[in-house]
């Protein structure tokens, strides 16, 4: 059951809301706990095994750690390295079976993986690494810590969230209020919106595109690319929505994972505002570790010594930086298209980080305001055509259909034929996509100005209020992508 | 306001919330409840087609063209006109389930008398029944029961007359034809390889099949199975699968996938790679199709296009 699902926000989340509420407050973890189970059973199968295993294995590691640290009499650096092979043993087991199911298909051996894997095993290694640095106790009670690693709205694409973020929560058994499950609920009606009424309209299109670009000109694949990235934002982003919003409905804050990602300055803030959690779980687990080891340490200090200042201070970011992006390529699933998309990000952050600093001075030495209107519109056409030009490589089947994708872009441009093109999607889906896509960004520049716009509508006499909620639900009903001549699509992210 | 107050005061909120959700349904209902009798998947398609062939002067067409993208790819109306003095429409509409071929058909007949009906065989093996949804047991029982679901498409073609028209017309120009001059070869070899093997036509899609039938009978007309040439979607099996249908009903049926006079030159007349036919490989189709009708039907007076 995906989260999109009517089944889903119409059916699982009231009854589980109704049980919830009848359970007495010291037993609701539990009932949490036996619901995961049940979704998970009912997403995964006999594959809960797995995510068991990955589960027993954190606690054990979590309690390994703790035990090392309680009976050595070493501390400091010295400590540190003594628990450091429990910590490794723990990640080992547990990437071991992500590699398994996710990357042996490199091999030849396609082994049907457990939902979620990408993304709880991400946690588990969280939890491990965050007990090693003594940021988090280790958890004793097993029930709290499965119940954080296996909480049902976000264990089948995120968001990474952090024991220290969710887990207490969880475990608590707050009181459900009215207001949670009313903001709650608007959350996830906003997702439906985006992924009923602009991803699955433009899903047709871009199916169309990417199966066969070799017949389109390279204006029609450009606005294929462009048709893409806006899918996967909205639904990506709208899928986010409905988790956020089923956490909300029971009190439990879990992270953002977008913030209007359009808006960023360049592709490093990009990625600080697009799929957030895995950004600083990266960061965190990462680009620090390697920052900070000790091959890395001497030879920037030698090169100080030696007078390189600037490559000593450029050296450790970007191996931290190239590593990162590796990860982050790799941990999208075993292609070389995503290989090529994290290194496609690490050239152009590495570039931004050479050339930030001369850009600065010679904004200063001409007076001109970095923030100012042009530079601010220049700026977005740079990251547009940055973020489309990844995620048409990011979706392309091969690399070889990526470049040729590229090439007819490149050489073979010719816009006067982008109207006669058949995208597959009749006019009328094409206009509503248009006015979906229309109001995402309104709602995304309000975000960008700090307002909440729930909070905003929430404060409006009833009749209004509840005039845009109907607005929004039958327009979602009459005009949402499914039944006769649609498909409901699965979850982009799911499949990572 | 006391807790209890609070709480009586959130749950009348959220009751006249959904009661209000459940009233205006209801009255959504009225509007999106289907108006003709027959039933329609591609809501907004069919009635293009229907209001295209309105549009049609009355009893002016001939030939009457169903079925997919293969109909519409490869049956060029006015060329059959020219070649042949027969007057078409072509009715096909991209992935056009059995279901909507009927529904145009029993449409067409309110302001057209055609002498045959051309069903371009592809979409006996698509499933008519909605099964994409299958795995939202709350969506699908919303759909079956409930108008406002089964039929919200219904808000295209009521604003469609705001719509530009440029395509309309064109569309219309070329009389349901789409043919484009893109070449993309097909490279894959023989695919009609001979077996007896039959792949069956499936319950739902033969039950549309025989109203089809009934319905031509019936209104003392022509019903023509013709498969067109495809190398993607066209193969032995179910050529025999269709062949045996046709033989037990006394309908004729034209297999152009292995007629060799056609003379497809697979290297140019495909505008997908074997997918469809582009417009050079539609004209080969349409002149042997005409050449089969002029062979073996007496097509009756000819009115002016």
């Amino acid at each position: 059951m995906e989260y999109h699902l009517l089944t889903y926000s119409l059916l699982f989340l009231p009854a589980v809301l109704f049980l919830y509420n009848l359970t007495p407050v010291k037993f609701r973890w539990v009932l949490l706990l036996i619901v995961n189970f049940v979704f998970y059973w009912m997403i995964s199968g006999k594959l809960i095994i797995y995510f068991l295993l990955a589960s027993v294995i954190t606690y054990l590691t979590g309690l390994a750690l703790e035990h090392v640290a309680a009976n050595s009499s070493l501390k400091g650096k010295a400590l540190t390295k003594k628990k450091r092979p429990v910590l490794a043993i723990g990640i080992l087991l547990n990437l071991s079976m992500l590699i398994i199911f996710k990357y042996l298909k490199l091999v030849g051996i396609n082994l049907i993986a457990p939902v979620g894997i990408s993304y709880y095993t991400l946690q588990t290694i969280s939890y491990m690494t965050d007990v090693h640095r003594k940021t988090i106790p280790a958890d004793h009670n097993p029930g709290r810590l499965i119940l954080y690693l296996s909480f049902f709205p976000q264990v089948i694409e995120g968001p990474i969230s952090r024991y220290s973020e969710v887990a207490n929560d969880l475990y608590a058994g707050k009181n459900l209020e009215y207001k949670n499950i009313t903001f709650g609920y608007q959350r996830i009606l906003w997702g439906l919106f985006k992924k009923m009424i602009i991803a699955d309209h433009l899903a047709p299109a871009v199916y169309k595109i990417f199966l066969h670009p070799e017949q389109y000109d390279g204006s029609s694949i450009a606005m294929g690319a462009i048709l893409f990235t806006t899918q996967l934002y909205a639904e990506f982003s709208g899928c986010m929505d409905i988790i956020i919003g089923s956490g909300e409905t029971l009190g439990i804050t879990l992270p953002e994972n977008f913030r209007q990602p359009f808006f960023a300055k360049n592709a490093s803030d990009f990625w600080r505002r697009w799929h957030i959690t895995l950004g600083t779980w990266l960061k965190d687990y990462i680009f620090y570790p390697i920052s900070l080891a000790k091959p890395i340490k001497d030879v920037t200090k030698s090169a100080k010594k030696k007078g390189h200042l600037g490559f000593s201070k450029m050296f450790g970011p970007t191996v931290s930086l190239f590593f990162v992006w590796l990860t982050n390529g790799i941990w999208h699933g075993a292609g070389w298209t995503y290989l090529f998309y994290g290194m496609y990000y690490f050239v152009l952050i590495f570039f931004e980080m050479l050339t930030e600093p001369s850009f600065e001075k010679f904004y200063v030495k001409h007076n001109i305001n970095s923030d100012g209107k042009i530079l601010t519109v220049l700026r977005a056409i740079k990251l547009f055509f940055i973020v489309n030009i990844g995620e048409m490589f990011f979706r392309a089947t091969s690399m070889k259909q990526g470049f040729s994708m590229f090439k007819q872009i490149l050489f073979d441009f010719h816009i006067s034929s982008l109207p006669e093109t058949n995208f597959g999607i009749d006019n009328y889906d094409i206009l509503l996509c248009m006015g979906g896509v229309m109001l995402l960004f309104i709602v995304d520049v309000i975000h960008e100005k700090g307002i909440s716009i729930r909070e905003k509508i929430a404060g409006y006499r009833l009749p209004l209020r509840w005039a845009i909620w109907y607005a929004m639900i039958f327009g979602i009903i009459i005009m949402g992508a499914y039944g006769a001549g649609y498909t409901v699509m699965d979850m982009i992210y799911a499949a990572y | 306001m006391n807790n209890t107050q609070t709480l009586r005061h959130n749950i009348l909120n959220i009751s006249l919330f959904i009661l209000g959700t459940i009233i205006i349904s209801s009255l959504l209902c009225i509007f999106f409840a289907q108006v003709t009798d027959v039933y329609m998947y591609d809501i907004l398609a069919v009635k293009v087609k229907c209001d295209d062939l309105l549009l049609e002067p009355d009893n002016s067409i001939q030939i009457l063209f169903v079925g997919d993208s293969e109909c519409f790819s490869c049956f060029d109306c006015n060329y059959l006109y020219d070649k042949y003095g027969y007057t078409s429409f072509n009715c096909g509409t991209g992935r056009q389930k059995i279901c909507d071929s009927y529904a145009i058909a029993y449409e067409a007949f309110k302001n057209q008398t055609p002498q045959i009906i051309v069903l371009e065989t592809n979409n006996l093996f698509r499933n008519v029944s909605t099964d994409e949804d299958s795995n939202d047991p709350v969506l699908n029982f919303l759909i079956k029961n409930v108008p406002l679901f089964s039929n919200h498409s219904y808000w295209k073609p009521a604003i469609r007359k705001f719509m530009p028209k440029d395509r309309e017309t064109k569309r219309r120009k070329n009389r349901g034809f789409v043919g484009k001059d893109i070449i993309v070869p097909y490279n894959g070899g023989k695919y009609m390889k001979k077996t007896k093997k039959v792949k069956k036509i499936k319950p739902d899609e033969m039950e549309y099949l025989d109203k089809i039938n009934d319905l031509c009978n019936e209104k003392g007309c022509r019903l023509i199975l013709v498969s067109t040439p495809s190398p993607v979607n066209w193969n032995y099996k179910k050529h025999n699968g269709v062949k045996k249908w046709a033989k037990e009903h006394s309908v004729d049926y034209l297999d152009l996938n292995l007629d060799k006079d056609i003379g497809i030159n697979w290297k140019k007349d495909s505008k997908d790679g074997g997918d469809h036919l582009n417009k050079y490989g539609a004209k080969k189709v349409t002149t042997i199709f005409g050449k089969y009708i002029r062979d073996n039907y007496n097509i009756l007076s000819i009115p002016t296009l």
